[in-house]
């Protein structure tokens, strides 16, 4: 095996000298993919762009060197560089709707590269366009490269991005966390995609992700950064079975699934240091349980073990003072048992009947109503005291829409939500603020969720003023320490403004303005895939302990599944706009019955190596504007039948709690 | 009381930007995130430097804002009669300036008219010549003493302005040191400033400096006056485009519906009337209000100052709908933030929302658009008094001064120093806001400030 990349001591760092990239060496081998791992901030991206040269302007490279097919990197003239680019080596983006120019079609934009570096033009560029498109899978080829990219969904935008950078025929695809932007379904077919490429071209791939279930099903190798170091490299094999490195040992261990339901996640305490804040010891030294004096005092060496698994830590190597605690040992905490076992009064505390909302399309001068986009359509679900209910489903499946219609934010067209017995719909602004405190939602982006002109206080006060509930404000001001306390933030940081916390802190405070009102139900809208794994889990963790103490009910709106398998009790699945099936998170997960819930499930990358027999999805999530007739899912479903194309199938009872809308099933008499 | 204090419509107007702006600075002071970017502003030097000029001008125009009438000596039956003429304190100051005037022009620094007369000698001779100045070099005996004395003057003057722009320096230094200020910078452009403003004072004793326009006033004195009209338009005008664009923009972007339907129309069809035309037509209906009822003014001061006010206020209708569109577009953008649907979902009303959501995040957009308006407001008046719909003829300002010289361009030898200080006075003020307005910009900008502290 030769290898095709060979970096060694690279190193990137601002002008003022903070470091981004410290030191970074490692090969990748031809027709092999190398993975980089880490959280954001991590200097991942930065590794890349320094080695196509395309660093952003602050930021230069102080050392190293990178041979790519025998050709130093470093040494080439910009020129050169440039013909490289796209040539020898290319690159796909994260979020391909940005990634591709909106005023080009997608066969203009391929024929760009094939002029530059295969010298490919007219006709015969034409032709190529239309192999490569159909290469990636995309059907009716020759159709697709008239279109613009506004005609494509993101998965198609994906594949023309991979059709783009095949074109040049690279020997090395840097590949930016080609999947974060995708839904899981599409992300199996990308991911499938690139392996598919790969075996049929021999190119080598860069892949660059903080998702270790992608690492489990691309990698050939993988290196795991953390703050600007490549801490672990290891195959795939052995990164994933015998993680030597305490973070990534911690970063297997916060990830959440069935198995861990009643233990705390093992959530790594604290965020990524800033760049450059660190130069002196082991920069996860501050945020590891097993580190000792050393570690704060001297930067650990890279230590190549024996079955060439290299880590950098003083744990291996280093005959120093070590302690006994160094044996893995998970400290996760066992929460109380579960409430799962003792069945709770079935009294629901939200009972939403047939809930629809649909958006009018008005056109013409009088914007008349010409059609309606359904965005929710006849959706029924339970949610009782002190119970989670996930609901899961991909991007412009209509879940968010559920959320705020259930809030009241967005009127729904027709239903019923009733919350402890109240009927909610239909409401006046002042008799609905009544109810405004029972129930509460935690948004998606920490970021976008805080005005950044109001101070902590001031953000947890403003619910409690505008419902009038707490009494005077020195009241106020105890309840808001006490909130403080209770989502683990110092009380000090109320006098503070949000730009001063981290993601994970600020998803503590949007926690902690929505408890301020007591509410009995929380509605968590995708709360945690803003952000990375160690503090995804430090937030599903103060979530779990918070419904143990406060009784609270949740209503979790996620795509990510193996968040629901350690939170959920109940799943509801949806798709386009209706759901599909519903149960306890053991049917639905361990069972599903319905074809979609089949295929999702079985799209998550698992990092166990326990893959089930995929199920590929074709196709892309039909526009809500105009549904298919019949079963939604019958144009992308392998079981479909005649049947399903022409009428919506009713709910099949499978359990007294597990049902799912599928002709697949005969009618069970009750 | 030897005087009364008069104060005009436009005084008042200034007086209350001013206190809007102290209460501004002192709430911006106790509250770290608005303080932060002015910090970043301050450690401009540009900006700083540019600072520096602007509230020299902010100086001047303060000072004649401070109106007052003098008791006249004679009285009325035991009423006390005040003149009809309503000074300000800067007219004090300046007072042999204001006083000394000629016949006609005379060129910068001369001490003889610009133009021949008939004099007739003692011994009954008539001849031709350039007359000597009233004023303006009249200590000398010959001419031939001028270039010297000029010298003279102004050297000292220069040396007793460097001397005081040192003192003030090293009173200052001390405290802007510790806040990280550019120092340097300031030190240099206070010495520069102090030593130019010291040698004119030295020349204004005895000279015209820029010399005297068609009726002999002194042209330094005209540009010094003309500052507080600039500015007045600069400032006064946002008065009225702020709430109107404030108010409008955002409701048009957060309530959306029909009302954002009637705002935009509103806009639009006010944008696409050319604003010279409907300014002009404005001005000259008010001319002739103003004309047809004398008895609403004491003096013709306060008639000249109303027409300012309402030339601002008209400015001010027609130019409000560029920061309109701008806060509806961010209104649009900001009422799909999380955190407004937050506040909903607490049943927040829409006008706390409003208020306590939207109104701070897009005031610094509100800020770079002011500051940027500033300096096309001051232009645009010098190009409406030129066209003649600008302020009051009998009003100093820059479009006025501008206005009388054009005549004289065509003249042989040109009279060119009545436009040439017009031209500099207003380069100086409108480059100074324009370089201090791209500062706050770059200091409020999100993306700048992203790479400034990445870099």
């Amino acid at each position: 095996m030769n290898s095709i990349l060979s970096v060694s001591g690279l190193i990137t760092q601002l002008r003022n000298g903070a470091r981004i990239v410290d030191d970074i060496s490692f090969g990748i081998n031809a027709g092999e993919t190398y993975a980089l791992l880490g959280e954001s901030g991590c200097g991942k991206s930065m590794t890349a762009l320094s080695l196509l040269r395309l660093l952003p302007d602050g930021v230069v490279r102080a050392g190293g060197t990178a041979q790519l097919d025998g050709v130093d990197l470093f040494g080439l003239r910009e020129s050169d560089m440039r013909a490289g680019r796209g040539g020898t080596s290319a690159r796909i983006f994260q979020e391909p709707g940005r990634s591709l120019n909106p005023g080009m079609t997608v066969g203009a934009q391929i024929a760009e590269v094939l002029a530059l570096h295969r010298d490919m033009r007219g006709m015969a560029a034409q032709q190529r366009c239309i192999e490569l498109l159909d290469q990636v899978g995309i059907p009716d080829a020759a159709r697709r490269v008239t279109e613009y990219p506004m005609q494509l969904s993101g998965g198609m935008k994906q594949r023309v991005m991979i059709a783009m950078a095949l074109a040049g025929q690279p020997k090395l695809l840097v590949a930016d966390e080609p999947t974060t932007a995708l839904d899981v379904t599409t992300q199996a077919q990308v991911l499938q995609l690139l392996r598919d490429t790969q075996s049929a071209s021999g190119m080598s791939i860069l892949l660059i992700t903080h998702d270790l279930g992608v690492v489990a099903q691309m990698a050939h190798q993988a290196g795991v950064m953390y703050a600007g170091q490549i801490v672990e490299q290891a195959s795939r094999a052995q990164l994933l079975s015998r993680p030597l490195h305490p973070y990534t040992q911690k970063l297997l261990a916060a990830l959440p699934d069935a198995n861990q339901r009643n233990r705390a996640l093992a959530a790594i305490p604290g965020s990524v240091p800033a760049l450059g804040s660190i130069t002196r010891g082991c920069r996860f030294a501050a945020r590891c349980d097993q580190a000792w004096a050393l570690c704060n005092e001297q930067t650990p060496a890279w230590t190549v073990l024996s079955d060439g698994h290299g880590v950098r830590c003083h744990l291996y190597g280093n005959p120093g003072p070590r302690t006994e605690n160094s044996v893995l040992s998970p400290q996760s905490s066992v929460l109380n048992p579960q409430s799962s076992t003792v069945s709770p009064q079935p009294s629901s505390l939200l009972q939403v009947k047939d809930l629809r909302v649909h958006f009018p399309i008005r056109k013409g001068i009088l914007q008349r109503v010409v059609g309606r986009v359904k965005a929710v359509d006849g959706v029924s679900l339970e949610i009782p005291q002190g119970r989670t209910l996930a609901l899961v489903g991909e991007s412009g499946c209509g879940k968010t829409t559920l959320g705020k219609a259930l809030l009241q934010l967005i009127p729904p067209t027709a239903g019923s939500v009733q919350f402890a017995g109240h009927e909610l719909t239909g409401l006046g602004a002042r008799k609905l603020r009544a109810r405004r405190s029972t129930m509460q939602m935690v948004f998606q982006d920490p970021y976008a969720s805080l005005n950044p002109k109001m101070r902590v206080a001031e953000i947890l006060e403003e619910g409690m003023t505008a419902l009038g509930l707490h009494g005077d404000s020195s009241a106020r001001q105890s309840l808001v320490d006490s909130l403080l306390d209770q989502v683990g933030l110092a009380r000090i940081s109320k006098w503070r403004y949000p730009h001063e916390f981290s993601g994970g802190q600020r998803q503590r405070i949007a926690i902690a303005r929505a408890l301020a009102v007591s509410p009995r139900l929380l509605i968590c809208d995708e709360p945690t895939s803003a952000l990375d794994v160690s503090v995804q889990a430090q937030i599903l963790n103060l979530l779990k302990s918070l419904q143990q103490e406060l009784g609270l009910s949740y209503l979790f709106i996620t795509h990510n599944l193996a968040v629901v398998e350690y939170l959920a009790h109940e799943v509801c699945v949806m798709y386009l706009v209706r759901i599909v099936e519903r149960g306890t998170a053991e049917e639905v997960l361990r069972k599903p019955r319905h074809p979609y819930t089949q295929a999702l499930l079985s799209a998550v990358p698992r990092i166990d190596g326990a893959q089930t027999e995929r199920i590929r999805l074709e196709g892309d999530l039909p526009s809500p504007a105009n549904p298919p007739p019949g079963c939604h899912f019958a144009p992308r479903c392998s079981h479909a039948t005649e049947l399903c194309r022409r009428v919506y199938p009713e709910n099949k009872m499978f359990s007294s709690t597990h049902g799912a809308h599928c002709h697949l099933y005969p009618d069970i008499p009750d | 009381m030897s005087f009364m204090p008069v104060i005009l419509w436009s005084d008042a107007l200034v007086f209350l930007l001013l206190a809007a702006g102290i209460s501004c600075a002192w709430y911006v002071r106790r509250h770290e995130h608005l303080l932060l970017p002015w910090q970043r502003v301050a450690q401009n030097p540009t900006a700083m430097v540019s600072l520096l000029v602007l509230s020299l001008f902010l100086l001047v125009g303060l000072l004649d804002t401070l109106h007052y009438r003098i008791l006249l000596p004679e009285n009325d039956n035991g009423q006390k009669v005040y003149s009809p003429e309503v000074l300000s304190v800067f007219d004090k100051l300046l007072a042999p300036l204001r006083t000394h005037t000629e016949k006609t022009y005379s060129a910068p620094l001369a001490m003889i008219l610009y133009a021949k007369e008939n004099i007739s000698e003692a011994n009954g001779l008539v001849s031709r010549e350039y007359p000597r100045l009233r004023y303006g070099g009249a200590h000398l005996s010959g001419p031939q003493q001028r270039d010297g004395d000029v010298l003279k003057r102004g050297l000292s003057g220069a040396l007793a302005g460097l001397l005081a722009g040192l003192l003030i320096a090293l009173a200052g230094r001390r405290p802007l040191a510790g806040r990280g200020w550019p120092v340097r910078p300031l030190l240099i452009a206070t010495l520069i400033i102090s030593a130019v403003i010291g040698m004119t004072a030295g020349l204004a004793c005895a000279y015209h400096v820029l010399g005297t326009d068609k009726v002999g006033q002194d042209v330094l004195y005209l540009s010094l006056k003309s500052i507080r009209t600039g500015l007045i338009i600069g400032t006064v005008t946002t008065l009225v485009t702020l709430p109107l664009a404030l108010l409008l923009g955002i409701a048009a972007g957060y309530l959306r519906g029909w009302v954002d339907d009637v705002i935009q129309y509103i806009y639009t069809v006010l944008s696409s009337i050319p604003s010279v035309l409907l300014i002009a037509a404005a001005v000259l209906m008010m001319q002739v209000t103003i004309d047809t009822h004398p008895q609403w003014f004491d003096t013709s001061a306060s008639r000249a100052d109303l027409r300012l006010v309402f030339l601002c206020l008209i400015l001010g209708v027609t130019s409000w709908t560029g920061l309109c569109r701008l806060l509806r577009g961010e209104t649009l953008k900001l009422r799909e933030m999380e955190y407004i649907q937050a506040a909903q979902a607490f049943g927040v009303p829409s006008l706390r929302i409003l208020t306590r959501h939207i109104l701070p995040n897009v005031m610094h957009i509100v800020l770079i658009s002011l500051v940027m308006d500033f300096s096309g407001l001051v232009l645009a008046e010098a190009v409406l008094s030129y066209v003649g719909v600008g302020v009051d003829p009998s009003m100093i300002s820059f479009g006025t001064m501008i206005n009388a010289a054009r005549l004289e361009m065509g003249r042989d030898p040109v009279v060119w120093w009545a436009l040439a200080s017009a031209f500099g006075f207003m380069l100086a003020l409108v480059l100074a806001a324009n370089l201090f307005a791209d500062a706050v910009r770059d200091a409020f900008d999100p993306r700048l400030n992203h790479s400034a502290t990445a870099a």
